[in-house]
């Protein structure tokens, strides 16, 4: 089958094309600009550029294609950004259905959230069933819930089929930015008092969710939403797995949720000062405290098997120790697990 | 050497002297060119009718064109200066003597050349001065001075002129290289008029010797610090002359009889300067704030004008006891907090530690080949207690042995072996490990195979456990012998240690393998045994005696070096940047206090802004300089 994958230099974009090709498809991966591709792998897809914001672009790049898998958004949290999270993640998916139908594509997935599903008071999990309540909702799950009704409206009314890909908190590598799921992970390693929070989520990695968008492709109901995740983990337990692999001490104290937003201020504060992205908005703690779990039987249905949370962790920690995210009296200070080490193949360099 | 009170026959007869010697080229009597790079940075010169004298001397020899050369280093632009032009005019240089022998006045670095020196000098791959290369007669001469850091200084520390500045050297071995691969025929002390004191150099004082020191530059530095009473391994230049050459040979003719009632800075003030001064940021305000500000320069920005109130006039009571205590005292805190930010930085931020450039420190023809081809054979008996050690957390294992530790340690990594050996080349495994902060590498011989390789080397490396910077802990520098071995599916770097040159290793032996673990594995260890000099606190603690202590301080010391180590292997791989540390300082980097002033100043003008309008929005009055308000018209 030919595949367009848009967003293939992000996480999760790439790790589509990777697994599509591996699956002997005919990839077509789609770039923002002519920059290389990210991660070992990739090298084979055939890259062409193109444009949310330029449906034409979009169609040249879908011509031939008989599906597509939408991965393009922007994933960031806090006022600042809100505006261009709405634009690219609702807008520019409307135009992706859009080209898809002018391009003669049949089926389109589109990769969402599960916090459109919403969060529990509770240890409870969630299910494409559930929706998002009224409990606190940054801008990124507004634009999550209004990029999956355009996709839907607009499937519906040029008659592509759209079937809805819901990931959790996806960890893993490589990336070009540091998305705010990786950057749990690297909190943690920052983090001298090594403080966990209540509340938890679900972790899966991004080989396993982009393995879930090929079965989707393929085995998906149109209109249908599938949860894509891999174990729901209280906080306590995800940052237990961080420090047992990283090789630090902790977690100790649990920080209740107004010193987590009291934390996010400072953090966003200097980062006003300083000019650089925060590792964590005010935006983003309010979600401390509650419960990001969910289901993915549904998924499951279809043949999804996700591996488990440490697996997802360690490829986390594997690439994050190779980035300039983790400085070096950070990294080492770590005593990663073989597990880690293993988790991450080395990319060589060209030879000059 | 020399005394008496006219400069021109002290000269005169001198030169004929070493001529007579032969220790001056032929070409010389036979129209040669003459250059004399001279010391002339304030506070001592070398003194205007030296320097005229040795001009009409040498014409009267034979020379047909004499020049004056001299080069702008770090510390006279800290001090102000901007050319050599300026130096030479402040100096009283005309280009013509009084009996109206004409000579050039040259800027050293303004024409230069490759450095005609071996791959082991630290000058190599730099430039130097073409006019000292392409010299027919080259003469080093400066005045005699006291030094607050060195002791005492004469011919020596203006040699690196000779040559392009090498940011992150240490002077002394910047001269003991042109003193070896560019040398002077002849080195030339003014000491007529000895500027001692606790520091001649930067505050002159004016006491009459009668003396001219003149022949071989080493040795010529030597008398004086005989005949100015210090003891001369205080100069770091002597110390690495010494070191790289050996005792200067010939004798001292002249009167050896050290001078009276010479001033010389107090040990305990050069102990406590040389701390201060080791952090090159503090040394650098330190230093440009003692005496001055030199005639014809602008006087630094205001930090450095009150820091150089209080510094001269401790420097200058420092000859009575009071003042002596009370520099003693700044010198001391200045040096706590030298040691305190090189200890920060060697911990935390390892980014900012500045780099290092090293000769190779030894001669690696002192070396048979058997000895670096034997190496394999020496070192399997040192690692042979290993074998028997169960493998421990971390994959490490160790033991002591004769107080050394023997140690094993190793990662697997997802890289194809052929693809990681083709980018991570086993003979720069030395330069590749954690910490390194400079060093040269030399092949030697030929190579014992088509996949062997011979490699003399010198490393250095930030103290190791790196929290021992805290207590002085100096970095480990080790000149080593190698041996390059490639194979199929291992590729080795064996190397022994044969000296340390600050002292910091009794041991530093080993092997790095790279091994083919499979498809697209590859496996990287390293096996050695390693006995480092701990800081004197530390020795005193003795920590052998408690293993309960010792035991996981040397593991978690291990385990952090060797996990940056195998980092940096795999980041060598990826083509990601890795290597600690930034460059040295180079010549016209400002003073810090220049960018500290420039900060103060946002800041005053930041606070001292009035807002134009109120909260109303209303403009407020505004008052000029001479005290009238301006209000704004109606309409």
């Amino acid at each position: 089958m030919r595949i367009t994958v848009t967003g293939a230099t992000g996480m999760v974009g790439g790790h589509v094309v990777r697994a599509g090709l591996a699956a002997g498809h005919d990839v077509i991966a789609v770039r923002r600009t002519t920059r290389g591709p990210t991660g070992p792998g990739l090298a084979t897809a055939r890259w062409v550029t193109g444009r949310l914001d330029d449906r034409a672009s979009l169609r040249r790049a879908m011509e031939g294609s008989e599906a597509v898998v939408h991965c393009a958004a922007v994933y960031a949290y806090g006022p600042a950004r809100a505006a261009e999270v709405d634009e690219v993640n609702t807008r520019g998916t409307r135009s992706v259905v859009e080209a898809a139908a002018a391009a003669g594509v049949r089926r389109v997935v589109v990769t969402s959230s599960s916090v459109t599903r919403g969060s529990s008071p509770g240890p409870l999990s969630r299910t494409e069933s559930d929706e998002l309540g009224a409990e606190p909702a940054p801008a990124y799950y507004l634009s999550k819930v209004g990029q999956e009704r355009a996709a839907l409206e607009a499937g519906h009314e040029h008659g592509v089929e759209v079937v809805l890909a819901l990931p959790t908190v996806i960890l893993g590598g490589p990336w070009r930015h540091l998305a705010p799921s990786n950057a749990i992970v690297l909190r943690y390693l920052l983090d001298p008092l090594r403080t966990t929070y209540p509340g938890g989520c679900n972790v899966v990695s991004a080989a396993d969710v982009a393995t879930g968008h090929l079965i989707l492709l393929e085995a998906g109901d149109p209109g249908g939403r599938y949860l894509l995740g891999g174990e729901n983990l209280t906080w306590r337990q995800l940052h237990t797995i961080v420090a047992e692999l990283a090789g630090l001490p902790g977690p100790y104290a649990e920080a209740p949720a107004a010193v987590a937003w009291l934390g996010s201020a400072v953090v966003e504060g200097w980062a006003r000062v300083t000019g650089e992205t925060p590792l964590v908005t005010r935006d983003e703690s309010r979600s401390v405290g509650r419960y990001y779990w969910y289901s993915s039987d549904r998924a499951a249905s279809l043949g999804y098997a996700p591996g488990g949370a440490r697996a997802a962790v360690a490829e986390s920690l594997a690439w994050l120790v190779a980035s300039p995210e983790v400085p070096r009296w950070v990294r080492e200070r770590l005593r990663l697990a073989d597990q880690v080490r293993m988790a991450r193949p080395l990319v060589p360099r060209e030879l000059p | 050497m020399l005394r008496g009170d006219d400069a021109r026959g002290l000269l005169a007869s001198g030169l004929s002297h070493e001529l007579t010697r032969a220790a001056l080229p032929e070409d010389v009597g036979r129209g040669g060119r003459a250059l004399l790079l001279a010391r002339l940075s304030p506070a001592a010169p070398v003194g205007l009718p030296v320097l005229e004298a040795l001009v009409e001397v040498l014409l009267e020899k034979g020379c047909d064109d004499v020049s004056i050369g001299a080069a702008l280093s770090l510390a006279d632009r800290d001090r102000g200066h901007v050319s050599v032009a300026q130096l030479a005019r402040a100096s009283g240089l005309t280009g013509r003597t009084p009996r109206g022998a004409p000579y050039g006045i040259v800027d050293l670095r303004e024409q230069t050349v490759p450095a005609p020196v071996p791959a082991t000098s630290v000058l190599h791959g730099r430039r130097a001065s073409a006019r000292w290369v392409d010299a027919d007669l080259r003469v080093v001469v400066a005045r005699a001075a006291t030094d607050l850091v060195e002791g005492f200084c004469g011919v020596l520390a203006p040699l690196g002129g000779a040559a392009a500045e090498v940011p992150g050297a240490a002077p002394g071995d910047v001269a003991a290289d042109v003193l070896t691969f560019l040398p002077p025929h002849l080195g030339v002390i003014d000491a007529l008029f000895l500027s001692d004191g606790p520091d001649g150099v930067r505050l002159p004082r004016e006491t009459p010797t009668g003396t001219v020191i003149l022949g071989d530059p080493l040795l010529a530095e030597v008398t004086l610090a005989h005949l100015v009473g210090i003891d001369r391994s205080s100069s770091g230049h002597v110390r690495a002359v010494l070191a790289r050459r050996g005792e200067p040979g010939g004798r001292v003719d002249g009167d050896r009889t050290p001078f009276d009632g010479v001033q010389v800075p107090h040990p305990l003030v050069r102990a406590t300067a040389g701390m201060a001064v080791a952090q090159p940021t503090i040394g650098r305000v330190l230093l440009a704030g003692i005496g001055g500000p030199d005639p014809g320069t602008a006087g630094g920005d205001a930090l450095l004008s009150a820091a150089r109130a209080l510094l001269t006039t401790l420097v200058e009571a420092s000859t009575e006891p009071a003042g002596r205590l009370a520099l003693t005292q700044l010198l001391g805190a200045c040096g706590i907090a030298s040691t305190q930010l090189t200890g920060w930085r060697t911990m935390l931020d390892k980014d900012r530690v500045p780099r290092v450039e090293v000769p190779l420190g030894f001669d690696p023809q002192d070396h048979p080949v058997e000895q670096y081809d034997e190496l394999p054979g020496q070192l399997e008996p040192v690692l042979r207690p290993l074998r028997d050690l169960p493998m421990g957390p971390g994959g490490f294992r160790w033991c002591q042995v004769d107080g050394a530790t023997v140690f094993e340690t190793s990662r697997t990594v997802r890289a194809d072996f052929a693809a990681f050996v083709a980018r991570v080349d086993v003979a720069e495994g030395i330069s590749l490990m954690a910490d390194y902060l400079g060093g040269r590498r030399v092949p030697v011989g030929n190579a014992p195979g088509p996949q062997g390789a011979r490699q003399a080397e010198r490393n250095l490396y930030l103290p190791q456990p790196n929290y021992l910077a805290l207590w002085a802990g100096r970095p480990i520098d080790v000149c080593k012998i190698e041996l390059v071995q490639r194979g199929p599916t291992e590729h080795r770097l064996w190397w022994r240690t044969v000296s340390s040159p600050n002292g910091s290793a009794t041991h530093d032996d080993g092997v790095l393998t790279l091994t083919d673990a499979g498809p697209g594995l590859t496996r990287m260890s390293v096996s050695g045994r390693q006995q480092f000099t701990l800081p004197p606190v530390w020795e005193v603690l003795d920590l052998t005696a408690v293993p309960e202590v010792r035991d996981p301080l040397l593991e978690e010391a291990y385990r952090a070096f060797f996990t940056a180590t195998f980092d940096n292997l795999e980041a060598r791989f990826e083509g990601r940047e890795f290597r600690i540390g930034r460059p040295a300082p180079a010549a016209d980097d400002p003073l810090p206090t220049a960018g500290v002033q420039q900060l103060l100043e946002l800041v005053r003008s930041w606070a001292t802004q009035q807002p134009t309008h109120d909260r109303q929005g209303r403009e407020r009055p505004q008052v000029d300089a001479d005290g009238f308000t301006h209000v704004a018209g109606a309409g």
